[in-house]
């Protein structure tokens, strides 16, 4: 195998991209380039967001050709789902009309979540092992660090990157995703992300009951509001040997065909 | 100009695909470019690409140069190495999808 002799005067871009790199790191950090940023994103969005669009519309495309054999049978499904929804509706309905009653019984103040703004989701900016969403909001905004990223009633994620017009959120399937739930009937865990679009209940002692299908909420702890829909119960991994058992968990909304989430205040 | 039409293809290649696969595979096209193109490039074409791949990630601009820069180096002192062997290229650019999400997670966390 032929090698050749390496020559400094070759490498001479390098020293000088890392010293580039380096000082960018730092200015980004603190803050000092956020005007320039600003003024950057304000150019870069358009092309992002037309980015995302195309991107849709392609694997949308790709995705009805692909299926379009089963499109019957899953639209005789979905008439299924639909009615047992509409069932399930009027009985929620009924159950919300005593849950108003009792709490003005108990006086009781309604801790309903604030929307604090809309944003567009611009694309999906992760890389490896993190699983992000990118939204049009950012500082400039008021987009602050750790605010909760929802659809209606359902967790998206976290705000986890702020620069002054784009936010990247943490998706509920991301690695370090560790938040705590509670089913619908009363089990306690841990919600992580693992690797791929997996998510996990961990954490579950063995006296509960995992049910396939089974809701699972925010419990209201380490600064997550209590109530939020973070997906439902899928394969539950109960080995009696071990001291907790843990089930797969189903996201609601797929978070990747979003277009508009919304943030809710603290 | 040619190149230079490549090249911006190339990038933004990458970053229509930022929207669908890992971000390490925009280092790869761009990587690609820099090891196919008998490796003259440009001080500035390094910065304006992970400058844009920054900007369309929303990460610090500043650990995509890095990162990219460390990338690209790695990646050419072994190409500079075996310089007539195809299929080491080739394994070089696959090397180069790990070799970025790995240097851009430890460079994160060291930073």
């Amino acid at each position: 195998m032929k090698s050749k002799k390496l020559s400094l005067r070759e490498f001479r871009y390098y020293p000088l991209l890392f010293f580039v790199g380096l000082v960018l790191f730092f200015t980004v950090s603190f803050g000092w380039l956020s005007p320039v940023l600003s003024f950057a994103q304000n150019l870069t969005l358009p092309l992002q967001i037309g980015f995302y669009r195309v991107t849709k519309v392609v694997s949308n495309v790709g995705a009805t050709t692909l299926e379009i054999g089963g499109l019957r049978s899953k639209n005789a499904q979905i008439s299924l789902e639909n009615s047992l929804l509409k069932a399930e509706n009027a009985k929620l309905k009924k159950l919300e009309e005593e849950n108003i009653s009792l709490r003005e019984q108990l006086n009781t103040p309604r801790k309903d979540i604030k929307i604090k703004l809309a944003a567009s989701v611009i694309g999906n900016g992760g890389f490896g092992t993190k699983k992000v969403l990118l939204i049009d909001k950012g500082s400039n905004d008021g987009v602050k660090n750790k605010e909760l990223v929802v659809v209606k009633d359902v967790l998206i994620g976290q705000v986890i990157n702020v620069t002054p017009k784009i936010s990247s959120v943490q998706l509920l399937s991301d690695p370090d995703t560790s938040i705590p739930v509670v089913t619908e009937t009363g089990a306690e865990g841990i919600l992580e992300g693992k690797f791929g679009a997996e998510i996990n209940l961990t954490n579950v002692l063995q006296s509960e009951e995992l049910k396939e299908k089974e809701m699972v909420f925010t419990s209201g702890k380490n600064d997550f509001p209590a109530g939020l829909v973070v997906g439902e119960i899928g394969k539950v991994n109960k080995v009696d040997k071990e001291f907790f058992q843990k089930a797969a968990v189903t996201q609601i909304l797929e978070p990747e065909k979003l277009i508009l989430v919304y943030l809710i205040e603290d | 100009m040619l190149k230079a039409g490549i090249f911006f293809i190339l990038v933004l290649l990458a970053l229509f695909q930022i929207n669908v696969l890992p971000l390490n595979l925009a280092f790869v096209f761009i990587a690609a470019f820099f090891l196919l193109s008998k490796r003259d490039f440009s001080f500035w074409w390094v910065l304006i690409a992970a400058v844009l791949v920054g900007l369309f990630a929303n990460l610090n601009i500043g650990l995509v140069v890095l990162s990219f820069t460390a990338t690209l180096m790695l990646t050419d002192i072994l190409s500079r190495l075996f310089p007539d062997n195809r299929l080491i290229k080739g394994s070089l650019l696959l090397a180069t999808l790990f070799l970025s999400e790995y240097i851009l997670i430890s460079l994160g966390r060291f930073l």
